[in-house]
């Protein structure tokens, strides 16, 4: 249950941990854009190239880069599969009679695998190095000129924090409610499929009553503390943006440039 | 002596048409004083504590902190900050995802510049000893800690007045004492005013003045020993008589005579063995 706690975070002290969150997010948002400029050899290993050099800097252990790509392994592995098959383009490598793989299929199946494989790297590299508040801080940060066209931003900021806040005292309860209904015969990890659904009722309903009765305590001692909306309102969190990630932002920037002119 | 809060003939209920809640309550706050203000379940000590600081406005009478009447829609915002609430979860009040967070809270509310709230939070966090735990997250702290945070996070906005509403009933033996403990610094040495709404008789007998609650009305207010005197009267009403005061009351009706009541246990003992010498 901790992982869900702190998201995926994990803690440490690299180049990456350190970057402003804004200069990690936005890296993220522009990374998703240019990784579809890429359609040739050359330009996937450049993107390649980075994401590599951008893992080996974070510093993190691989195995919590491979856990964050361990659920679409899958998908990966079939998208793969789908383009080999049914890309007829190019010379025709092998015939298995019902089948044909043509080389066009084979180079479509590793680009479009590799593009996915690349994407999820890099914005778990951006979770792994970032606690969820940063993120939250970091997006309301970029989303505050929208304020003025009438976005939520704050509120929206707020309500995420609060519900990271909460996570872990909810988690904590339901387990405590769990055990309670154990106790009494309750069967949440054994029995057949109807028998267990049934005994979720009795773990949601006091969920959600203590949940509502937390909200509107929390709302009163906001209230008491002085909250009234996010007008004139300071925040102790601060974002600096460093030379870090200046520096971040030319990279990105030569890397695009790189790949317009490589690509094909 | 200087008043800080005063009620004037406060009644309020929630809702029209359902009875009220509060019945032509008049009471006043001293500068410096700890009040405790004790009664049954239901007897209206939550919602008199939220009248007090605005979240809920009279309607009949007047509610003056400092002066600033809870009616004036500007005075509302002087009034939060003046006073502040302790509530009784420790977990529901705490809005941070991180102690340094959630005490600055109510700073961020204020519009505060983040040097001068670093500098604030720096002294809150020390004056309730939990300088240590700036980055811990809530659900890594005792009931007790949680407490203390919520007090740092008010006094960073210097109020004139904190209210604990039950704010020790959810803890431990130890929480208890602790948070307890820490109030009883921060009133003296910084000359804070408490108010403290509590089921507990034996903390209220530590009160400088206490007020007893029943059915939305003030029925007793004065210095605890004059106040458990009417012993009858608090037992009527459902509240426990702190030990040392129920020996006394049984030894007197067995005719043994206590000139005065006292409240702690040391002194019984005492009494008790002059007794013993008198016989
Ligand atoms: N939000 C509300 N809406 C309607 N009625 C309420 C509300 N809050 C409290 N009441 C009612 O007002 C009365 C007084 O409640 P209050 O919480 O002030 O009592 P209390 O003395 O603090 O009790 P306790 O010792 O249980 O905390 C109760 O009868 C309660 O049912
Ligand atoms: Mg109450």
């Amino acid at each position: 249950m901790q992982n869900i706690i702190i998201g995926q975070y994990v803690p440490g002290q690299s180049f990456i941990h350190k970057l402003d969150p804004r200069a990690k997010l936005l890296t993220a948002f522009l990374f998703v854009i240019i990784v579809f400029l890429a359609n040739n050899w050359l330009t996937y290993a450049l993107l390649g190239a980075f994401t590599l050099i951008a893992v080996f800097v974070s510093r993190l252990p691989l195995r919590y880069i491979y856990n964050g790509l361990k659920p679409i392994l899958l998908v990966i592995i079939l998208t793969f599969l789908l383009h080999v098959f049914l890309t007829k383009e190019g010379p025709l490598l092998f015939d298995f009679g019902f089948l044909e793989v043509y080389e066009g299929g084979v180079k479509q199946g590793v680009f479009i695998s590799l593009r996915l494989l690349f994407l999820i790297m890099i914005t778990s590299l951006l979770t792994l190095t970032t606690t969820p508040i940063d993120i939250t801080v970091g997006i309301e940060s970029l989303l505050g000129p929208m304020k003025k066209i009438g976005l939520p931003v704050h509120e929206f900021a707020l309500m995420m924090s609060i519900a990271l806040r909460f996570i872990p005292t909810l988690l904590e309860e339901t387990e405590k409610i769990m055990k309670a209904q154990s106790a009494r015969g309750a069967q949440f990890s054994s029995g057949p499929i109807k028998e267990r659904l049934k005994s979720i009722v009795p773990l949601l309903v006091p969920l959600f009553v203590s949940a509502f009765k937390r909200a509107e305590d929390l709302a009163m001692a906001m209230e008491a503390r002085g909250y009234r909306g996010g007008e004139g309102r300071t925040s102790i969190r601060l974002l600096k943006w460093s030379g870090k990630d200046t520096t971040l932002f030319i990279i990105l920037l030569m890397l695009s440039v790189g790949l317009l002119l490589l690509r094909s | 002596m200087e008043e800080l809060i005063s009620v004037q003939n406060v009644s309020f209920r929630y809702q029209e048409e359902h009875p009220y809640v509060l019945k032509d309550v008049g009471l006043s706050v001293q500068k410096g004083e700890w009040l405790a203000i004790v009664g049954h379940n239901g007897s209206g000590k939550s919602t008199l504590a939220r009248l007090l600081n605005g979240l809920l406005l009279p309607e009949k009478g007047d509610v003056l902190v400092e002066g600033f009447n809870s009616r004036d829609e500007e005075s509302i915002w002087e009034i939060r900050r003046r006073v502040g609430i302790v509530f009784q979860n420790p977990d529901n009040q705490f809005v941070g995802t991180s102690v340094q967070d959630d005490v600055a809270f109510g700073l961020e509310n204020s519009g505060m510049p983040r040097e001068k709230m670093l500098k604030r939070i720096a002294e809150s966090v020390k004056k309730v000893r939990m300088e240590d735990f700036l980055d811990q997250e809530p659900h890594r702290l005792s009931g007790g800690q949680k407490q203390r945070v919520a007090i740092a996070g008010i006094i960073a906005l210097r109020p004139s007045i904190v209210i604990l509403d039950e704010a020790t009933s959810m803890l431990d033996p130890a929480g208890r004492k602790e948070v307890l403990q820490t109030m009883r610094e921060l009133k003296e040495e910084e000359g804070m005013t408490v108010i403290s709404i509590t089921h507990d008789l034996e903390e209220a007998a530590r009160a400088d003045r206490m007020i007893v609650m029943n059915a939305g009305e003030v029925i007793d207010e004065g210095v605890p020993v004059d106040v458990f005197e009417k012993g009858d009267m608090l037992e009527k009403i459902g509240l426990d008589l702190p030990f040392p005061l129920q020996v006394q009351r049984a030894l007197r009706e067995k005719g043994y005579d206590f000139s005065k009541l006292t409240l702690s246990q040391e002194e019984l003992v005492n009494e008790l063995w002059t007794l013993q010498s008198k016989s």
